[in-house]
């Protein structure tokens, strides 16, 4: 019999579905993945399942009901941008059904570490740009910035600037995943499939002064005889650097 | 002058202060722009690989005082600015509406006198607060020598407050800062500690320095050793709740026949000074532990808690499925998240030094000063003075931190 590969659309709920799925008839799949990364071919059995809200929401109860915390994993966990993210967290849901909420200390199984150490990376990641994200001021008083982060922090992010700039009109873009999320002084939405967003905006004079302003305080603020590049790099990778006003070349 | 040049003046000046922090505080936005996050935030990194969370800035480089490690003291020919309250203003709610940073930290040298510059820097910070409605993080100086009602102002409006101690005893006070007193700064930490506290008895809702008080010390110019330094940290901590004690490897800016020539600054010992300040706020250690009158400094080549437990091998292994949290804490390769993992996990798992190696152990270093379940690491040797002496080079790191 051929291994079966399960497909799904990429949103918690759809990857919720799956899991509903393999409940339901018992056999573990080789592989889950979405529809958009998964190549065709002869050797495995495929089957694509259709995100269905109610489903999602009887595992998500599920899940709840024996351990907020654990959800609360699985839910960070799931933004991460590891690889075959979507088996871990399977195995994490299937032992967490059987041995209830201890699970997330039992850091000898694998899946409990992988998860953990999943949570831990977008935290992290997550924390990092709430310091790194940079605003520009467009016309008609709209703050845009531009991110490319590894894992899909985006909404955690736009809850921290819902809070912190809740009296101003701001867009925030994933570059990377191609999403933007949009705040209105009120709420903010993300929506998918959305890239030429900065070419509509412009840019002002003003701006321009205030990123000089800055850059300026940047340099000075700088001690010479402390050189020590490899510490900056630890705490501000490089790949960053491109989205971030004081260090783009 | 231009707002730029004033800024680039006024960075310049303010770099030596070592705080960056932006912790310590939950002030909410109220329908204004920003808010405080508990555990802080770096915004960027300079080059010297310190963070940048706060626009740190002097509102102010004249200065009526002559202290002669300061770059500002009075007799220095440099180029001098002020900002005015406006401006600094402007420029933080600018600078933060872009996400450039966390807040303010706002220094000045002293013009005038200590009432009029604090006055200055309230007027800067009322406009914030009160025009602006900015919930950000705000870190000010006290002036030495200010006002009560001053600070009772002040410290209503900030975050956190700090005054600079800079030289780590009363003699070098009276060499290198003859304006300052020592008295002066001790008796305003002694006053806001007092305030914060009675405040908290009576549950009084309004914010006072919620984030607290901090300081600074400067290291390696003047000649007290590391275990006076120490002492001194240990008691701030102790008898004024400080959150923060900083440490600043001197670097001349001015020539004294009272100071040190030093080009290149002592950063290996800044750092053992700061492990050694974490291993008293965070990990149960006394100040007499680590260092005492025989032993007066740090060892360069290794961390002070390795040196600790080199020094009383006669208190481990420790057994780790056992200890409790401050014991392991004792134990070079666990820190305070591998700590709380092994306590978390041993409660419905057997340990074992795999599961050890994955929850974060540096197994490198602990093998030597655990058992697990009785077990010592290595099955070839057992716990053995010499072995471990041998195999960490101690012997070799004894003798070259004499010369």
């Amino acid at each position: 019999m051929k291994d079966i590969i399960y497909l799904y659309d990429g949103t918690f709920e759809g990857f919720l579905t799956v899991v509903y799925s393999v409940f339901k008839r018992k056999i573990l799949p080789k592989k889950i993945i979405t529809n958009q990364e998964y190549h065709y071919n002869l050797f495995d059995k495929e089957e694509y399942i259709h995100t269905d809200f109610i489903l999602s929401d009887k595992v998500f109860a599920g899940i709840k009901n024996i351990s907020e915390h654990a959800m609360y994993n699985i839910f960070y966990a799931f933004l991460c941008d590891k690889n075959n993210k979507e088996l871990i967290i399977l195995d994490y849901i299937i032992n967490l059904f059987r041995f209830k909420e201890k699970l997330i200390y039992m850091r000898n199984i694998n899946s409990v570490l992988d998860v953990e150490n999943m949570v831990k990376k977008v935290k992290r990641e997550a924390h990092k740009f709430k310091g790194f994200v940079r605003f520009s001021k467009m016309e008609n008083d709209i703050y845009y910035a531009k991110i490319e982060p590894d894992n899909d922090i985006l909404e955690i992010v736009s809850r921290h600037f819902k809070k912190r700039l809740q009296n101003d009109l701001w867009i925030i873009e994933d570059a990377k995943r191609k999403v933007v999320s949009f705040y209105n002084k009120k709420d903010f939405v993300i929506v998918n499939k959305f890239s030429d967003i900065y070419e509509r905006l412009i840019k002002t004079n003003k701006e321009i002064e205030y990123e000089q302003l800055w850059k300026c305080f940047f340099e000075n603020v700088n001690i010479k005889e402390r050189k020590n590049l490899r510490c900056q790099r630890n705490f501000m990778q490089k790949k960053y650097w491109k989205n971030i006003l004081e260090v783009t070349k | 002058m231009e707002v730029i040049e004033k800024l680039k003046i006024l960075s310049d000046a303010a770099k030596y202060d070592a705080s960056c922090s932006s912790s310590g505080s939950k002030r909410s936005n109220s329908n204004g722009v920003g808010n405080a996050h508990y555990s802080g935030i770096c915004h960027s990194f300079t080059e010297d690989g310190r963070c940048v969370s706060l626009l740190k800035i002097l509102m102010t480089n004249y200065c009526i005082y002559d202290c002669k490690y300061c770059i500002n003291k009075r007799s220095n020919i440099r180029e001098r600015a002020i900002f005015t309250p406006q401006e600094i203003a402007d420029l933080t709610i600018n600078f933060y509406k872009r996400n450039y940073i966390e807040g303010l930290f706002l220094s000045s040298g002293v013009i005038k006198n200590p009432n009029y510059t604090m006055e200055k820097i309230i007027e800067t910070i009322k406009i914030l607060r009160n025009k602006y409605h900015f919930n950000g993080y705000i870190h000010a100086k006290t002036i030495p020598g200010c006002s009560k009602e001053l600070i009772d102002i002040l410290g209503s409006l900030v975050d956190r407050l700090s005054i600079n101690i800079e030289l780590p005893s009363n003699e070098s006070l009276k060499l290198l800062a003859p304006d300052k007193k020592g008295d002066s700064i001790v008796s305003s930490m002694k006053y806001i500690n007092e305030k914060k506290n009675k405040n908290k008895l009576e549950k009084k809702k309004e914010y006072f320095v919620p984030a607290g008080q901090s300081t600074q010390l400067i290291v390696g110019a003047t000649k007290e050793s590391d275990y006076k330094i120490l002492t001194l940290t240990e008691a701030l901590y102790k008898n004024f709740n400080l959150k923060r004690v900083y440490y600043s490897a001197y670097i001349s800016v001015n020539q004294d026949k009272n100071l040190p020539m030093v080009t290149t600054p002592e950063l290996k010992r800044e750092n053992r000074l700061y492990q050694a300040d974490w291993l008293l706020r965070f990990y149960g250690f006394k100040s007499h532990e680590l260092l005492d009158e025989k032993n007066q400094n740090f060892n360069t080549l290794i961390d002070p808690k390795l040196d600790y437990a080199l020094r009383n091998l006669d208190k481990y292994p420790i057994e780790v499925s056992k200890a409790d949290y401050f014991t392991l804490l004792r134990i070079p390769g666990i820190g305070i998240t591998s700590a709380k993992k092994i306590i978390s996990t041993r409660k419905y798992v057997k340990l074992d030094y795999e599961t050890l190696k994955k929850i974060g152990v540096v197994l490198k270093r602990a093998k030597y000063f655990v058992t697990c379940n009785g077990k010592y690491y290595t099955n070839a040797s057992n716990y053995n003075k010499k072995i471990i002496y041998k195999e960490l080079g101690y012997d070799n790191i004894k003798q070259l931190s004499l010369f």
